[in-house]
């Protein structure tokens, strides 16, 4: 009973007294600007494929955090902005600052990739011809890059399979993905963020890079296998650039076998398409504090 | 009996992600709310509530005919081998987020999904707000099994019969399907969006079928040209084709309530 009733005390003082603050930054995965490299390793491709990215852009917006302890208590950073992810300065965009925070743990983070529109504005970094090119086609995400392979081929599916030289592919692929992402939880577990009190708790909802890549759609921890040889086989007619008119040219189910680990359940739009992986895959791209998760995504 | 790293029942389970239970909101600096906070918290150890079973049933879609392409397609057949099925409280359901199930029906049923309404059986569940589901079609992979078996009587996930018309040419198909498991211990899917706010004995679930949808893969212009009768087994093309889309087109998962 003791214990029970200084537990009680203790809860009361902290309730009154403890605040901290809190760092909102937007954060790249490292596979955005330092790409993927071919090989069996971590975060590496497996079919031989290198990746490189020329330019990476995102639109982030509506940060919230919540107490599910306290529904009248929220952070929140609203409105939405393009981020140019490769441009980011070292340690992430720095999305909002708050001070005079409780300091406990906030549970319920969400944020949002939505597609651009007249109000969505540039974050400090980006240029303007890179916010023009979101809002006026909508995106939510556009990347461009490379896969390089020096024996790469692009192939057909018939029989016998047809192959073509192509050591280099590229891309460059906008989408309108719109997605919230919410549940977010860091890689050590448990909801949210901590707030110390008397410290800073630095919050990064993180963007990852190499989804389109993944043998599943993951779900908590990444354990997947990465293949890019879809992205070559994609190029229909072999001019060395796989557009998204060609990916939706090609059957998901001949580009994505089981033969080679690929099972793309819990998709949150039903995947007929190449294309439609792409997009299944732009709406997983929203993770928290690096490797962790936001598990709930529902289309905006 | 099988053993798989899946969901239980056991209340001294925990899953990473904690079943969410609000509280009302209060004003701000409330020294009550902090109180009520520090009793709750108090009170963390105590039953998650009593289980209890409600129905669970399947809703198939209907012969059609639907059109694949330049073929109108009419399904005579489709029985479809659908369990055992897990409901996890969180959106994203994988074996290492939903360590405990909000709900499970072990077993393995074969539906007619060309039926209205087909029974299933009962569903065993605890309070709270299920937000995805794994599921196999008939086939598991447990972790005690070097490889994976089919539970049914159909031996394969689907078996799809019909026929495809196309200017006054017919074929005719007979697909038996296996949809595997990828990973050893893994359901075939994961991550099915599936929620209700709650449930409770009054509940009904009802798991919508479609397989006309599965069937919109197939390449009808390429199985022509080899014949006009078809039986599809894994390996073909258009087993794959099958296969993957009932992979990414899961039965829809619908709760009524009393």
């Amino acid at each position: 009973m003791r214990s029970t009733i200084a537990t009680l005390l203790i809860l009361l003082a902290a309730c009154e007294t403890s605040i901290g603050s809190v760092q909102v930054f937007i954060e790249a995965e490292d596979t955005i600007p330092e790409g993927l490299q071919a090989g069996s390793g971590e975060e590496q491709v497996v079919d031989g494929w290198s990746v490189r990215y020329d330019k990476f852009l995102v639109v982030v917006g509506d940060f919230t955090a919540e107490r599910s302890d306290n529904g009248n208590d929220i952070l929140t950073v609203p409105g939405a902005r393009v981020v140019d992810l490769l441009h980011l300065q070292a340690g992430g965009l720095v999305l909002a600052e708050f001070s005079e925070v409780a300091a406990v743990r906030w549970d319920e983070v969400a944020y949002s990739l939505p597609d651009a529109d007249a109000d969505t504005k540039a974050a400090e970094g980006t240029a303007a011809a890179d916010h023009d090119l979101m809002v006026k086609a909508g995106y939510s995400v556009y990347f461009e890059g490379e896969i390089s392979k020096p024996d790469g081929e692009s192939c057909d599916h018939g029989e016998p399979v047809t192959c073509t030289p192509a050591p280099t592919i590229r891309f460059r692929w906008g989408l309108a993905a719109g997605t919230r992402f919410s549940d977010c939880a860091p890689p050590s577990g448990g909801l949210g963020f901590a707030v110390p009190s008397g410290g800073t708790a630095q919050v990064k909802p993180t963007v990852h890079g190499d989804h389109w890549f993944f043998t599943t759609l993951t779900q908590g921890a990444e354990i997947t296998q990465r293949r890019a040889q879809w992205i070559a086989d994609a190029d229909l007619d072999r001019d060395g650039e796989t557009t998204l008119a060609e990916l939706k040219q090609v059957p998901a189910a001949v580009a994505f076998p089981a033969e080679l680990g690929y099972n793309l359940s819990g998709a949150i739009i039903p995947i007929v398409t190449a294309h439609d992986y792409v997009e299944a895959q732009a709406r997983t791209l929203g993770d928290f504090q690096g490797e962790g998760e936001c598990p709930t995504r529902d289309p905006l | 009996m099988r053993e798989r790293s899946q969901p239980g029942l056991r209340d001294s389970d925990r899953g990473r992600f904690k079943l969410r239970e609000r509280s009302q909101p209060g004003p701000r600096d409330s020294k009550r709310r902090c109180l009520l906070a520090a009793v709750l918290l108090l009170a963390c150890g105590s039953s998650g509530g009593e289980p209890f079973s409600y129905p669970l049933a399947a809703v198939g879609a209907g012969a059609g005919p639907f059109p694949v392409g330049d073929w109108q397609v009419t399904l005579t057949r489709a029985e479809v081998a659908i369990g055992p099925i897990y409901l996890c409280a969180t959106a994203a359901a994988s074996p290492d987020l939903c360590d405990v199930a909000l709900g499970e029906f072990t077993e393995v049923a074969v539906v007619d999904a060309l039926a209205p309404v087909a029974e299933i059986g009962e569903l065993h569940a605890r309070p709270g707000e299920p937000r995805s589901a794994m599921l196999d079609y008939g086939i598991s992979w447990f972790t005690t099994q070097s490889r994976p078996e089919a539970l049914a009587t159909l031996g394969h996930s689907a078996r799809l019969t019909g026929t495809a018309v196309r200017d006054g040419a017919s074929l005719s198909f007979d697909a038996l399907v296996d949809v595997v498991p990828p990973l050893r211990g893994s359901p075939a899917l994961v991550g099915v969006r599936a929620h209700s706010e709650f449930q409770d004995e009054g509940s009904r679930l009802e798991l919508r079928l479609d397989p006309r949808a599965w069937l919109t893969g197939v390449d009808f212009d390429a199985l022509a040209a080899s014949g006009l009768v078809h039986s599809i087994n894994p390996g073909d093309p258009a087993h794959a084709a099958i296969a993957f889309a009932m992979t990414t087109q899961p039965p829809s998962f619908r709760w009524t309530h009393d």
